[in-house]
C-alpha cells in the first residue's frame, strides 16, 4: 500500500497530488496524536518515577485529556513577537523546525509495505531530512533579538550537528549487514526465516539486529544515546535547561508558535524510536527481538497486528527515552561535545569497521557458524 | 586509553546503577494525597479552627482573657440568674496565633480545636479578610433545653409569688379589721 506507487503507476498527476494530501493527513493525524499521547505518557512516567500522581484530573481516566488541554491553552495565548526582532524569520523558524521532524515520517513504514513513500533511500533520507530542523533552532535564536536566545541556539546547534556524525555512523552499521538503506529491506532482514518452509511460528535466522552481533549491538547503543542528543532529551538538553535558567532559543516563543517547538521535539522522539525499533528491534515482528517470527500473512488484520506491534514497541523505546531522561542528570557543553566527537563518534568508527571486515572480508567471529 | 575505557565503563555503569534506582521508585506507592477529595491523616496534637461546646460554656471569660492577641469577643445575657442567651461568640482568624492557651484555661473543656479525631479543620481560604472573622455560635438566644428551663423557672416564681400574693392577702385581710 505504498500511496506514491499506486499514483505514479496510475500516471496521472491529480491522483499524485491528492494521495500526497492523502499521506500528509495520515502523518498529521498521527503526529498529533502520538504527541497528545506522548506528553501524557512523559508526565505521567515521570511523577510514577518521582512517587506522585501527575495529571488525574482532566479526563476522567489519569487525565488522559491533559494534552489536549494544554494545546487549547497555548492556542488562546497573546502572540508576542519582540519589537526589534527579524519578524519573517520569527514566524518561519518554527515552521522549519517542525517540518524537519515531520518530513522524516514520509519513510517510516509501520507494516510491510505500509507507508506514505517507499524510498529506496529511506534511512539516508530520514537522516537528513531531520537535520534540516537545525536550522529552524538557529533561525529562532538568532531572530528572537535576545543574546541569550542566541548563545542557546548556537549551543543547541552544536549538539544537533555534533550528533549527526554518530547517528549516520551508527546507522551505517546495520546498512552494511543487510545490504539495503531501505528500511523495509532491513527489516525483512531481521525477520528471515532459518529453514525451508516457516510456518506461521518459526525460527528466524537474526530475530534483531540488536542481538546479532557484537557491532550491531555497538552501533544500537551509540544510535540510541546519540539520538537522545538529536531530540535535545535527557542528558543532552543543556539548550532547553538554559531556557529553564536563563532562556534557551525558544524563550521568545509564546503560544501557538511555542507549540510547534514542542510538537517537534516529541516528533523527533517518534522518528527516532521509530527508527530504532525498525532497524535494531526487528520493526513490527510481535516476537522481536527474540529470533522468532510470527507470519500472519498479508491480511489487513495482519497488518494491524503489525502496525499495533509497532507502535506498542516505540512506545516502549519513548518510556525508556522518559527513564533515561528523569535518571541522569544532565551534561554540560564541553561534556556533550566530548560525549560526542572523543566517544561515540570513534566507537561507532570502530564497530563500522569490524562490521566491513565481516561483512566483505569473511572474518568470522565464531569460526564455521556465524 | 586506560582512562578512556575506563570512562566508558564508567558511564555505563552509573547509567544502569541509576536506572534501576528509579526503576525501584517506580514500585513505590505515591506520595500525593488528592486534597480536597482525599484527607491528610492530621497528627494528634493538630490546632485548627476552634469549635465551641456552646451548651456547656458558663462565660467566664477565661479563654478570652489569656488570648494574647484578643481575638476573641463573646456576648451573653444572663437570663434568670443561671441560663445564657447567646448574642455572640467569634474568634477573629486574621489575630488567632492557634497558641492553644484559650483550650487550656478553660475551666469546663468546652473550647477545643478540634484535634480529638484528628479532624482538625484548616482551610481558611478567602479573598476578604472581613470573612475571617469567624462566628462559632451554633445557635442564638437561649438552647432550647434552656428556654424549658427558664420557662420552668419563670412558672415556678410565678407560682411562688402567685402563693405569696395569697398568702400575703390573707395576712393582709387577718389584719385589716382592727384599723377600722
Amino acid at each position: 500500500m505504498d500511496l506514491m506507487a499506486v499514483a505514479a503507476a496510475d500516471g496521472a498527476g491529480a491522483t499524485m497530488a491528492w494521495t500526497a494530501l492523502l499521506g500528509l493527513a495520515v502523518a498529521l493525524g498521527f503526529i498529533t496524536v502520538w504527541t497528545m499521547f506522548a506528553v501524557w505518557l512523559e508526565r505521567k512516567a515521570s511523577a510514577d518515577f518521582q512517587s506522585r500522581l501527575g495529571p488525574m484530573y482532566v479526563g476522567r481516566f489519569h487525565g488522559w485529556l491533559q494534552t489536549v488541554a494544554d494545546s487549547i491553552k497555548l492556542a488562546f495565548k497573546e502572540d508576542i513577537i519582540p519589537a526589534e526582532s527579524d519578524r519573517t524569520m520569527f514566524c518561519i523558524a518554527p515552521a522549519i523546525a517542525f517540518c524537519g521532524a515531520f518530513a522524516a515520517l514520509i519513510a517510516i513504514p509501520a507494516a510491510a509495505g505500509w507507508q506514505i513513500v517507499d524510498l529506496d533511500l529511506g534511512v539516508f533520507f530520514i537522516v537528513a531530512i531531520s537535520s534540516i530542523g537545525t536550522i529552524g533552532v538557529i533561525m529562532a535564536g538568532w531572530s528572537s533579538n535576545n543574546k541569550w536566545s542566541l548563545l542557546g541556539a548556537m549551543r543547541e546547534a552544536a549538539q544537533l550537528v555534533s550528533y549527526e556524525i554518530p547517528v549516520s555512523l551508527a546507522l551505517l552499521v546495520p546498512v552494511l549487514v543487510t545490504g539495503s538503506l531501505r528500511l523495509g529491506d532491513i527489516v525483512a532482514f531481521q525477520s528471515a526465516p532459518f529453514g525451508q518452509d516457516p510456518g506461521l511460528l518459526y525460527f528466524t535466522r537474526h530475530g534483531s539486529l540488536l542481538l546479532y552481533s557484537p557491532w550491531t549491538l555497538v552501533a544500537a547503543l551509540v544510535y540510541f544515546t546519540a539520538s537522545l542528543a538529536e531530540c535535545k532529551r535527557a542528558p543532552f538538553d543543556l539548550p532547553e535547561a538554559e531556557s529553564e535558567l536563563v532562556s534557551g532559543f525558544h524563550t521568545e516563543y509564546s503560544g501557538l508558535r511555542f507549540s510547534f517547538f514542542f510538537l517537534e521535539e516529541y516528533t523527533m522522539m517518534f522518528v527516532v524510536s521509530a527508527i530504532f525499533v525498525l532497524v535494531f528491534l526487528g520493526g513490527w515482528q510481535p516476537l522481536a527481538p527474540l529470533p522468532l517470527c510470527i507470519d500472519l500473512g498479508d491480511g489487513l488484520l495482519a497488518k494491524g497486528v503489525y502496525v499495533a506491534v509497532f507502535l506498542v514497541k516505540c512506545v516502549l523505546v519513548l518510556w525508556v527515552q522518559i527513564w533515561l531522561r528523569w535518571t541522569l542528570p544532565r551534561l554540560r557543553v564541553d561534556q556533550v561535545m566530548t560525549m560526542g566527537y572523543k566517544y561515540l563518534t570513534p566507537i561507532a568508527i570502530v564497530a563500522l569497521m569490524l562490521a566491513a571486515l565481516y561483512c566483505y572480508h569473511g572474518i568470522r567471529y565464531i569460526p564455521g557458524i556465524v | 586509553m586506560l582512562s578512556y575505557t575506563r570512562n566508558i565503563l564508567d558511564s555505563l555503569k552509573t547509567s544502569i546503577a541509576g536506572m534501576r534506582i528509579t526503576l525501584r521508585n517506580l514500585r513505590r506507592p505515591h506520595t500525593t494525597v488528592q486534597y480536597p477529595e482525599e484527607q491528610l491523616t492530621l497528627p494528634a496534637g493538630y490546632r485548627g479552627i476552634h469549635t465551641l461546646d456552646q451548651d456547656i460554656c458558663i462565660y467566664c471569660f477565661q479563654c478570652s482573657r489569656i488570648c494574647p492577641v484578643d481575638c476573641i469577643e463573646m456576648d451573653a445575657e444572663r437570663i434568670e440568674k443561671k441560663f445564657l442567651s447567646w448574642k455572640q461568640f467569634t474568634v477573629d482568624y486574621n489575630k488567632c496565633l492557634f497558641c492553644d492557651l484559650c483550650i487550656e484555661v478553660c475551666p469546663k473543656d468546652c473550647i477545643h480545636m478540634d484535634r480529638r479525631e484528628g479532624s482538625a479543620k484548616f482551610a481558611l481560604i478567602t479573598d476578604d479578610r472581613a470573612t475571617l472573622n469567624l462566628d462559632l455560635l451554633a445557635y442564638r438566644g437561649l438552647s432550647e433545653a434552656d428556654q424549658k428551663n427558664v420557662a420552668k423557672v419563670r412558672a415556678e416564681a410565678a407560682a411562688k409569688a402567685a402563693a405569696a400574693q395569697a398568702s400575703a392577702k390573707e395576712a393582709g385581710g387577718a389584719q385589716a379589721p382592727p384599723a377600722g
